[in-house]
């Protein structure tokens, strides 16, 4: 039974296509998308092709691509999508800046937290690895995890009392922030995990075509669990870079992250099914959807029509990217 | 007789009310002993109100997942529609505003619905273009702050809330919406193709169920109940707010979930939808009541959910236990057919 809600149980494409992955045409026409629109930014708003504007629009991009390249983990295995991303972001923040408040030492602080957004997504996978439906855990994760924050920060904003992390937040190597150093090393080290290592590539086969993946012997619950991990890790790493720079966090903090870094995911091109994309892709749709909007903002258009146009953009992409996969059956 | 054989009437294939109506006595016998005033009609009113705004959008989402779809612009088009019908409101009187508003957003829907079927695309991702989309009109439309309705059409604001022993005008047109779409789904051919493209798309086509017609349907619903629950609201409270209503789609499939609805199509019915807005609505009520902050009810709401799936979770082990079982015992009497010599009948159930 294929459904909107179930994209595992739908047909699969065809397996050289997923396999090519960033060399496909898919990947190239996004990264042309890019191209052009910059090409026309550059061209019609004077104000944008600047250095100040370009590394303003990577840093706006930076924060949602880290979190939707981990997303990304969870789409390619055939899990579909996290609704938890903006609940381990802020707890991750929170976490961390109530650790160090309490005289933990930046470094332990860190460890603790990512350890617990390991933990945390671990719990998700096992969960959606015995069956459940990732939409109704990740919802019930988001749930529990914001309901947990604010009970653990009694809903106040929490300072870290001290410059430990300024090494992490403070830094501008090249004009760039270090959320943009930390997405690359992501975008890096992800690529080459999906495309050489062993456990790598069998997520895109699990997100491929379940059953069979499962009936050759593909260890799902592992797969399932390393994803989730991934995406939460990744998530709260947004949470953690936020703390390095302000220096303090709150209960509601990146309220849209959970739908701007799923948006990522789509107009980067990764298939909602499974199996075909990739977190270099992802990025570039949050590079594409950053740009966009700063291009929209620097012609002077009001918030509600770059919200619109924002949208408008996602049906077109994820509609575009359909009718071609369903072309090259 | 077949072993197995079972009629396929939604209802039928609905989740269990029981258990879920007992939970519903459980937090209400629960609440009233724990609060004075939870018992109270004025609460009871109360609950209902919230109740029924919860329970439009809870069928909005409701009728989308018995089609095995989604429709997370509901949020959206609440606060658009909310906006329309407060603007509408300067010219023209209340159930002419009303009736326009939710015509108009039905028709929305129905294209979107059509879009999605004839693309054979996700609507998940196609959707959540739309809510971007809508919600950046809805700032558009109201020029980036809330719409204010004029000071002498609050008596209209009033009239839609004004009590009538515990229900009010809102929550009557809620329930009399309930009763006609759950007619609408229960009852008509159209309502049997919605369950039936929900529950099996491809076994569908094969039967030759139309495609098209019973998802552009269920996705006009969904939007005409997000539009209405909008232009209640916003007419209510005074205002069309262009950022309002952004959680409300996650309370709303928790409590579609947690009412019964099958979150892969085809099984539930609106006592699920109607269960599950109220099981929520009393939960959060109880523990307002108690003084426990937003967060921690999304917490606790977190938990009824997680509750929820434990429960799906055991009974749907159950259930393939004794379909094997059944299976099994099918099986075996297929093989002494053949071989009457060689299988060994089992104890035979008739």
């Amino acid at each position: 039974m294929s459904t909107a809600l179930d994209p595992g149980a739908i047909e699969p494409e065809s397996l050289r296509s997923s396999l090519r992955g960033s060399i496909s045409w898919a990947a190239v026409s996004t990264v042309a998308a890019l191209g052009v629109l910059i090409a026309v930014a550059a061209v019609t708003t004077p104000a944008f092709a600047t250095d100040d504007n370009a590394r303003a629009v990577v840093a706006a991009a930076a924060l949602t691509g880290i979190a939707a390249a981990g997303l990304t983990f969870i789409t390619l295995a055939g899990h579909f999508v996290s609704l938890s991303t903006t609940a381990t972001a802020a707890a991750g923040g929170v976490a961390l800046a109530m650790l160090m408040r309490s005289g933990w030492s930046a470094g332990l602080a860190l460890v603790a937290t990512l350890g617990l957004a390991v933990l945390a997504g671990a719990v998700q996978g096992i969960v959606v690895a015995k069956g459940a439906n990732p939409i109704i855990v990740t919802l019930a994760a988001a749930g529990g995890l914001q309901g947990l924050t604010q009970v653990v920060s009694d809903g106040k904003e929490v300072r870290t009392g001290s410059t430990a992390l300024s090494w992490l937040g403070d830094p501008r190597p090249l004009g760039l922030t270090m959320a943009t150093y930390v997405l690359l090393l992501i975008v890096v080290v992800s690529t080459v995990y999906l495309r050489r290592h062993r456990m790598g590539l069998a997520v895109s086969l699990l997100g491929e075509n379940r059953k069979s993946a499962v009936a050759t012997g593909l260890p799902a619950l592992a797969i399932t669990i390393t994803v989730f991990a991934i995406a939460s890790l990744c998530a709260s790493l947004v949470g953690v870079l936020s703390v390095a720079s302000f220096n303090r966090a709150t209960v509601d903090q990146f309220g849209g992250l959970t739908f701007d870094a799923i948006a990522a995911v789509l107009v980067g091109g990764t298939a909602i099914a499974g199996g075909n994309g990739s977190p270099l892709r992802t990025a570039a749709g949050a590079v594409f959807i950053a740009t966009l909007m700063n291009f929209m903002l620097l012609r002077g258009w009001s918030y509600g029509t770059r919200l619109a146009v924002e949208g408008v953009v996602v049906v077109v992409a994820v509609t575009a990217y359909h009718v071609a996969r369903q072309g090259r059956r | 007789m077949r072993a197995g054989a079972a009629t396929t009437r939604a209802t039928t294939m609905a989740k269990p009310l029981v258990p879920r109506i007992a939970i519903l006595g459980v937090i209400w016998i629960l609440f009233v002993a724990t609060q004075s005033g939870y018992g109270t009609d004025s609460n009871l009113f109360a609950v209902l109100q919230g109740f029924a705004f919860l329970g439009l959008m809870t069928l909005a989402v409701g009728v989308t997942m018995f089609a095995g779809e989604l429709d997370l612009s509901v949020g959206s088009l609440a606060a658009v529609a909310g906006i329309v019908s407060v603007k509408l409101l300067t010219t023209v009187p209340l159930i002419p505003a009303v009736v326009l508003t939710v015509c108009a957003a039905a028709a929305f829907g129905a294209t979107q619905g059509y879009a999605i079927a004839r693309l054979r695309i996700n609507s998940v991702v196609f959707t959540i273009g739309t809510m971007f989309a809508l919600r950046g009109v809805a700032f558009i439309l109201s020029g980036e702050s809330a719409v204010l309705m004029d000071i002498d059409k609050l008596d209209v604001s009033d009239s839609i809330i004004q009590r009538l022993g515990i229900f009010s005008p809102f929550s009557l047109v809620v329930l009399a919406a309930m009763v006609l779409v759950g007619g609408i789904l229960g009852f008509s051919r159209w309502g049997r193709e919605i369950y039936a493209v929900g529950g099996g798309r491809p076994e569908s086509l094969a039967a030759g169920v139309p495609q098209r017609r019973p998802i552009s349907l269920a996705f006009a619903i969904s939007a005409a109940a997000a539009a209405l629950a909008g232009v209640l609201a916003s007419v209510s409270s005074g205002s069309g707010a262009p950022f309002a209503f952004e959680n409300v789609l996650l309370t709303a499939v928790t409590a579609a979930l947690i009412g019964g609805v099958g979150l892969y199509g085809g099984r539930g019915n609106m006592f699920n939808i109607a269960l599950g807005a109220l099981i929520i609505q009393s939960f959060v009520a109880g523990l307002s009541g108690q003084g426990a902050t937003q967060n921690v009810q999304k917490l606790a709401t977190a938990g009824l959910l997680l509750l929820a799936i434990v429960v799906e979770f055991v009974t749907a082990a159950r259930a393939r236990r004794a379909l094997l079982r059944r299976s099994t015992l099918h099986r075996t009497r297929a093989a002494q057919a053949i071989e009457p010599e060689v299988a060994t009948p089992p104890p035979v159930r008739p």
